[in-house]
């Protein structure tokens, strides 16, 4: 019998006894394949997603899928980049803008997602025109649209209408009435600060720089989305009605108006307090004032269009499922997302987070229809002209491009046609150079 | 000369010994750098692999990009203004706070303290403060008589708003000057008692060069750190309003992570590389007449 010593046979006991419970522990994991799974909130969305992932655990137990929240699914720390450079990246990534699709997938940083659609039944005839526009790029598939919201919706409130003059149940039609309505809302105190403000175009979800170009029926891009088109005439009007606000009621001021509010979730905003007339908002903001200003007496209807310009326009954004370049199991990725996007479970998703399945049949699934304030999204979605963020690689760039063109055309530093024919150049010499 | 058995031996323990720091240093520091330079001249947007462009990135940025020269005027006004009026305001503040008085040391606790709240938690701060139309700061101005200024929302007044948000955390300089200023041997003023001096000729004939090393010191690290000022433009202002607080460091963070130009954005790393670097030569020469050392020859 070996006696136990101190000293190196008791060391090589201890050793073993780890090692075998470290086998004994990983044996549940053996024979299954692991997903890692990125997703980009906490709060209540998040949560929503890792319980789901879990009953997908349950009723699938050759997977497991691992949660983990990455902050803004690490599209804007670098960590995304860093783990696909690596060779370590996870194996879904959901994340909240489907516009990127393009920057990632032109960059090699996405897997195609093309061969697998059909033998998992993915379709995209069954998805929002709008949403599944932004998973293509160079005629392939790189990702799959979850759940979208109306991002641009007009709101008003119905108080502010009333002591301005206006007919509380008519909101603006036409950018004509629209501008009538903010001078006659408008209003200056003994400073020469705003009080109220009518409307101010490029605020909140009015800022998305490719909104305001579409309505007045121009694009940023030709179709095969190789020429910048900033300087088209219709894109120069829109950007020249903007600078028209600034010059009416004040660039400084309007400066000071938007430095000095409070955010959505404070009981002090200004839509909430009467100091704001129109806004351009998400349906996300319906949320916040039900929750933070359930008194405020307001209105939501389509966004004001110029006559020529794009009828009822319904801007939409989409949450995106991706399979980033050099993960190595793509089929059973693909297999947990056309769970995830199932119909009637995608309708629970989007029931739950207040937003619109972008399945279309899970649309109409949805219990969220028939309410009051959020039903009127789902018409405006089903109505009206439906349009979505590029996904142009070169997006990210461009877009910071044409905020300080408009910018310096609000404070009148520039003209809009200046501008904007500056803003063409540099950002055709950065497409020339992703495309060649 | 030649070495012998010993010292040879000693020389393999003491390398093995600072093995783990120097694999360190030499995989996240040394080759990452040098990395960096070579991405310097490729076009790089990290999910694909880089290839070379040779000087272009450094033509692009020196010829053909507004932003970078903007970037580089802002960072400048930054670093000339911010510079001085700290260590000014920190050694006075360190010299007040230094004399045997009661409560000193609640006082220099007081001033200390802002250092230590956490940046992005200040920055949250001191956008209330300078809200242009219900800030603390504008309220003030209004009591003493005068107008309002849109601060962060107004091109003129961004830049000097944030210098202004640096002053409150002139504590953590303080502490240091405080220091210096106990090292300063007491005979040296009882010497200058004797002859008659007042307060402001001890001032600048002891304290000032006694303290210079320390000062050079503090200047040093604030023209490199000033160089590189980022944080709270982030977080503040995003670059805005109309590109008045687009920092250097902050116009490197949008190409290498929002636009995906990790080679140019490297390249503008290494130009700021060599900027601190011969600003930091010139401060180091011209010190030589300025900064007086304890304990040696008065170079």
């Amino acid at each position: 019998m070996v006696r136990l010593t101190k000293g190196k046979n008791k060391a090589a006991l201890v050793f073993i006894l780890v090692l075998v419970s470290l086998t004994v522990l990983a044996m549940p994991v053996f024979g299954k394949t692991v997903l890692k799974f990125w997703y980009p909130w906490g709060g209540g969305d998040g949560d929503l997603r890792v319980a789901l992932a879990n009953e997908f655990n349950k009723t699938h137990p050759d997977i497991e899928v691992q949660a983990l929240l990455v902050q803004g699914s690490g599209f804007y720390n670098g960590k995304l980049m860093a783990a696909i450079a690596g060779g370590q990246p996870p194996d879904v990534v959901l994340f909240w803008n489907g516009g990127a699709t393009g920057s990632m997938a032109a960059r090699g940083g996405l897997t195609d997602l093309s061969p697998y659609l059909e033998v998992t039944g993915i379709d995209a005839s069954a998805y929002q025109e709008a949403a599944w526009k932004q998973m293509v790029y160079q005629g392939k598939v790189w990702g799959i649209p979850e759940i979208s919201a109306i991002y641009c919706a007009l709101y008003y409130n119905k108080d502010v209408f009333a002591s301005a003059g206006l007919d509380p149940e008519t909101p603006p039609v036409t950018i004509k009435e629209a501008d009538l309505y903010a001078k006659k809302i408008t209003r200056y105190d003994d400073n020469g600060q705003i009080e109220v403000a009518g409307l101010i175009p490029w605020m909140n979800q009015g800022g998305h720089t490719d909104f305001w170009p579409q309505v007045f029926g121009g694009r940023l891009f030709n179709s095969e989305q190789t020429k910048v088109t900033a300087n088209e005439p219709e894109v120069v009007v829109a950007y020249e009605w903007m600078g028209s606000y600034g010059k009416e009621y004040g660039a400084k001021q309007f400066a000071s108006y938007m430095g000095s509010m409070q955010g959505a979730d404070s009981p002090q905003a200004p839509f909430y307090t009467g100091h704001l007339g129109m806004d351009i908002n998400g349906s996300w903001f319906a949320t916040s004032i039900l929750k933070y200003a359930p008194d405020t007496n307001f209105g939501i209807s389509s966004v004001p269009y110029p006559e020529n310009g794009l009828t009822n326009p319904a801007y939409i954004g989409t949450n995106v499922w991706w399979v980033p370049k050099g993960a190595k199991h793509v089929k059973e990725s693909i297999e947990f997302i056309g769970w995830m996007n199932e119909k009637t479970r995608l309708a629970k998703t989007a029931d739950k987070v207040g937003n619109m399945a972008s399945v279309v049949e899970a649309q109409q699934l949805q219990q969220l229809r028939n309410d009051p304030v959020f039903g009127i999204f789902f018409d405006l979605v089903e109505n009206g002209n439906v349009i979505s963020e590029p996904n142009s690689p070169v997006w990210a760039y461009y877009s910071d491009q044409l905020v300080k063109a408009r910018d310096n055309i609000v404070f009148g530093r520039t003209t809009a046609q200046e501008a904007l024919d500056e803003v063409t150049r540099k950002v055709q010499a950065e497409l020339d150079k992703l495309l060649k | 000369m030649t070495i012998t058995k010993t010292e040879k031996t000693n020389i393999k323990k003491g390398l093995l010994f600072i093995s783990p720091w120097l694999l360190g240093f030499l995989m996240f520091r040394l080759y990452p750098l040098f990395s960096s330079l070579y991405f310097g001249f490729t076009d790089y947007n990290v999910l694909s692999p880089p290839h070379w462009t040779g000087l272009e990135n450094l033509r692009q940025l020196l010829f053909d990009d507004e932003l970078f020269w903007v970037s580089v005027q802002n960072t400048l006004y930054y670093v000339v203004i911010s510079l001085p009026l700290y260590l000014v305001t920190g050694v006075s503040l360190a010299i007040l706070l230094n004399m045997r008085i009661k409560g000193m040391f609640v006082l220099r606790t007081i001033f200390y303290i802002p250092t230590i709240v956490p940046i992005v938690a200040s920055s949250i701060l001191w956008k209330w403060i300078f809200n242009p139309q219900n800030g603390l700061l504008n309220t003030l101005m209004n009591y003493m008589g005068l107008p309002s200024l849109g601060w962060l929302s107004d091109p003129v007044w961004a830049k000097p708003a944030l210098i202004l948000m640096g002053l409150w955390g002139i504590g953590g300089g303080m502490v240091i000057y405080l220091a210096g200023l106990q090292d300063i041997p007491q005979d040296l003023y009882d010497a200058a008692d004797i002859d008659g001096a007042n307060w402001w000729q001890k001032t600048l004939k002891i304290t000032l060069p006694m303290l210079s090393p320390v000062i050079f010191f503090q200047l040093i690290m604030g023209l490199i750190g000033a160089f590189q000022y980022f944080t709270q433009a982030f977080i503040m202002t995003e670059g805005g309003p109309l590109n008045a607080t687009t920092f250097f460091s902050l116009y490197l963070y949008q190409n290498a992570f929002i636009y995906f130009r990790m080679g140019y954005a490297s390249a503008q790393a290494w130009i700021l590389f060599l900027i601190v670097l011969v600003s930091t030569l010139i401060v180091f020469k011209s010190s030589a007449r300025l900064v007086f050392y304890q304990g040696g020859d008065f170079r």
